[in-house]
């Protein structure tokens, strides 16, 4: 193309003129088809949007539970112990948790590859009592790394140090939620005490709401593994503790995994325990999600995305199959265009061509209309509080996904009518004999 | 007729392609919607054994810290337990209360234990209590009695009461009462003393098993169960927590209503249920508009068709008949396929589903999609009989 000056209009080269103009009249013959049987246009309509709409929460759901999200947003870079199970000789007895603070502390924490490593607890239910009502609270123990781990938001105050721990002080970081709870909204809370399963403890920070996702930092309370009731140098392997293993980069993941499996492989266990084999590994987030989902030795995300995707497919292939069939036989209605086009020399390809940017143009007004439904039925999710804290907003990424559907969910549909089409013969194409 | 039809669908066999395909698929979603829904419906109809109504559990972990042997932590929890026992007592508000092994109703926590009994292995669910259970619970006994405190402190046998699944398994048609049994961990031989019927501890829509409960004798266990009169609110609840943390000090302690538990678990089944059945619905709705919309566009199509076939002294209600019976058998022809398909999941015994439950999804299906298939063509079947064959006939 050449280059014009500013301001003065310039006529396009041929070629793109061509196609804009081609583009236009489809688009002009698209729009005068949809208002042509306005029920056949709805039942289009309907299939694609709702089709696509659920395909898109479905997309959302999984980038809030796969991708590093606030607070853990170095996901990507982590790698995370939260199996250990132990067994005797003749694999009769089994004991399968997560890890024992002694474990944790003793050996994981010793490992030198990760740049750094966090240490907390499974959530614990705690009961607190306030002015005769009962606030059912969610409590875990950490490290100090874990701050530094994953990057929480503070509204006030910060998180507690190690020497809040080596001084064995009873420390606190908090919820929005749990501060709007106990104190009263907006107030202040920082330097208050907070009892929770008897303990007081005192309030050092407020963390923005962690969403329920957040599967190793959601919580009410954090507090400091020193105020913990549990006995932390008690031997052992098994306990509630899971630890993350953040590596300088990802390139340094199946280091860090070849120095933990040999950690684990130097480990005496004593004659007196019932137990003569220690099982357990690093493995990322999606790794360690899939080992457990498909109860496998190896981590299985080629699988995980293949099921995934064919459950989409399969998902899209009736809705598919049914714009299908009306196309073919809306075909019809179109046969003596067909025809003439035909007699005018268009070629079999031209009008393939014409068909399916028809029909995408078709899936994208209805990947529109699902854009504005799948908000909407992400808005009342949100409104249910099924979720806790769960900030479902569509974003770019998944639109983007959205978009790449629409139009793949527009070929699928489009393709076989349009051949179908374009093979008529012309004389039974004007006659509307098909 | 019949024949006919079907010659007329088989010669377009091509064109229909789309539609059969259409409702193959349509029949094989509609036949899992409705195993799943019969599964459920079975399972939700079968007795859940235990009321949930006004109970609290109270889960507590007696941590071991400073105990030199296990002897010792035994002792010293056995000790504590009798004092919340004595505590308990004094409430007013509590119309029963029991200890019981941690794998309460509607917690996912379970134990398995082997148990055999002339050759015959299984592994029912344990549950280790007291006599104040039935009370708390309101679990019926039906043949026999309950155990006592005072049977089960004699030495060398331990008394138990089983379940309708465990007495079948075991004694099938035989009367269980006085039945001696083998527990793999334990060398006391247990002695069979009464029968409950169904006991589902994961709820309404799980699965009935064998279960079996015995007897706790002084050894620390991990949660209490406790029926309160009606009205009693958080301010006893705050009570209780506070005296059984004067006792225990270091033990954590969570008390949660099981009517709450029962929703939470509840919500577990019916929400990933309500969604699949959303999508499903949305699917098949789908599909029959889009029925709907071919057949009406094959009429227009066929207008000639129709008006030679008025012409010839077909009547209104032959036209009727005959559009819908074309879609029928359009929809026979996909159900024999679907039909082939489905029925291989009881004879393969996919997922270990009673093959009944298979046999009413696959009959409620078929009729299923003949209603849709009437619906959707019925209308067009209409517009078809009014046409009128001079007016259909010049169209040509």
């Amino acid at each position: 193309m050449s280059q014009g000056q500013r301001g003065i209009p310039r006529p396009l080269s041929s070629a793109p003129r061509k196609y804009y103009s081609m583009l236009k009249n489809y688009l002009k013959l698209a729009w005068k088809v949809l208002g042509r049987n306005k029920f056949f246009t709805f039942v289009s309509l309907f299939g694609i949007s709702i089709t696509l709409a659920i395909l898109m929460v479905v997309t959302t759901f999984m980038d809030h539970i796969l991708n590093p999200k606030y607070p853990e947003v170095n996901r990507d870079r982590c790698t995370i112990v939260r199996r250990v199970e132990v067994s005797s000789e003749d694999g009769n007895s089994m004991s399968i948790s997560a890890g024992s603070f002694y474990f944790m502390d003793r050996y994981v924490r010793k490992l030198k590859t990760p740049e750094l490593i966090a240490v907390a607890s499974n959530n614990n239910a705690v009961n607190t009592f306030i002015n005769g009502k009962k606030l059912a609270l969610q409590l875990i123990h950490t490290c100090e790394n874990f701050w530094k781990v994953n990057e929480f938001e503070f509204l006030e105050g910060g998180p507690y140090a190690k020497q809040h721990i080596d001084d064995n002080q009873f420390v606190a970081v908090i919820s929005d939620a749990t501060r709007d709870a106990y104190f009263g909204e907006d107030v202040s809370a920082v330097g208050k005490w907070i009892e929770a399963d008897k303990t007081r403890y005192q309030v050092l920070g407020v963390v923005k709401n962690v969403p329920v996702f957040q599967n190793f930092s959601h919580s009410d309370i954090y507090a400091p593994y020193n105020t913990s009731k549990i006995d932390l140098q008690q031997f052992g392997f098994t306990g509630e503790y899971v630890a993350m293993l953040m590596a300088r980069d990802e390139a340094d993941i199946p280091a860090i995994k070849a120095e933990f499996d040999d950690m684990v492989a130097g480990i005496d266990i004593p004659k007196s325990e019932w137990y003569q084999n220690l099982n357990t590994y690093t493995d990322t987030y999606l790794g360690v999600m899939t080992r457990q989902m498909f109860q496998s030795d190896e981590s299985k995300e080629g699988l995980f995305y293949a099921l995934l995707l064919g459950a989409m497919f399969l998902f899209m292939l009736l809705p598919a199959l049914n714009l299908v069939n009306l196309n073919s036989s809306r075909i019809m209605e179109r046969a003596s265009e067909i025809g003439v086009r035909k007699a005018f020399g268009a070629t079999s390809s031209v009008l393939t061509i014409q068909f399916i940017v028809e029909n995408i143009l078709l899936s994208l007004l209805g990947g529109a209309i699902g854009l504005v439904l799948a908000w909407g039925i992400l808005e009342i999710f949100e409104a249910t509080g099924w979720l806790r804290h769960a900030d479902l907003s569509i974003n770019f990424k998944v639109f983007l996904a959205g978009l790449v559907l629409t139009v793949f969910f527009g070929f699928l549909s489009g393709v076989l009518p349009a051949i179908r089409m374009s093979k008529m013969q012309i004389v039974n194409a004007i006659k509307g004999d098909v | 007729m019949i024949r006919h039809l079907f010659k007329l669908m088989w010669n377009q066999k091509r064109k229909n392609l789309g539609l059969l395909t259409e409702v193959f698929f349509s029949f094989l979603v509609i036949f899992a919607v409705f195993t799943f829904l019969v599964h459920n419906l079975q399972r939700y109809q079968e007795s859940l054994g235990f009321s949930y109504d006004r109970v609290w559990t109270l889960r507590f972990n007696p941590n071991r810290e400073k105990d030199a042997s296990e002897e010792d932590f035994q002792k010293r929890v056995d000790g504590q337990l009798k004092q919340i026992d004595q505590v308990l007592r004094n409430y007013p508000e509590f119309e029963a209360y029991t200890f019981a092994s941690g794998n309460l109703p509607y917690v996912g926590s379970q134990h398995m234990v082997g148990m055999s009994y002339n050759g015959k292995e299984t592994n029912p669910y344990m549950y280790t209590t007291d006599e104040h259970y039935p009370d708390v619970m309101d679990v019926t006994v039906e043949q026999g009695k309950w155990f006592s405190d005072a049977e089960a402190a004699q030495e060398g046998i331990i008394p138990i009461v089983i379940n309708r699944q465990f007495s079948e398994y075991f004694f099938e048609n035989e009367n269980p009462l006085g039945k001696r049994m083998v527990n793999e961990d334990e060398t006391t031989t247990h002695l069979v003393v009464g029968l409950i019927d169904n006991f589902k501890q994961q709820g309404e829509f799980s699965k009935t098993r064998p279960v079996f409960f015995k007897p706790r004798v002084n050894e620390p266990t991990t949660a209490m169960l406790i029926k309160v009169k009606p009205g009693t609110d958080a301010s006893v609840e705050a009570r209780l927590f506070d005296d059984i943390q004067q006792i225990t000090k270091d033990w954590t302690i969570n008390i949660r209503y099981m009517d709450e538990l029962r929703r939470l678990v509840l919500m577990e089944t019916l929400i990933p249920s309500l969604l699949f059945l959303i999508i499903c619905g949305f699917l098949i709705f789908n599909v029959a508009l889009g029925l709907f919309g071919v057949v009406w566009q094959n009429i227009n199509k066929r207008k000639q068709e129709i008006g030679v076939r008025r012409a010839m002294g077909a009547t209104k209600s032959g036209i009727r008949i005959q559009i819908i019976g074309e879609t029928a058998v359009l929809a026979t022809l996909s159900l024999i396929l679907g039909i082939f398909f489905a029925v291989q999941f009881p004879l393969l015994k996919v997922f270990n589903l009673p093959a009944n439950v298979y046999i009413i999804a696959i009959l409620m299906a078929i009729v299923f999609i003949y209603f849709i298939v009437f619906v959707c063509s019925f209308y067009p079947s209409l517009l078809a009989a009014k046409l009128h064959p001079a007016v259909a006939l010049h169209e040509e």
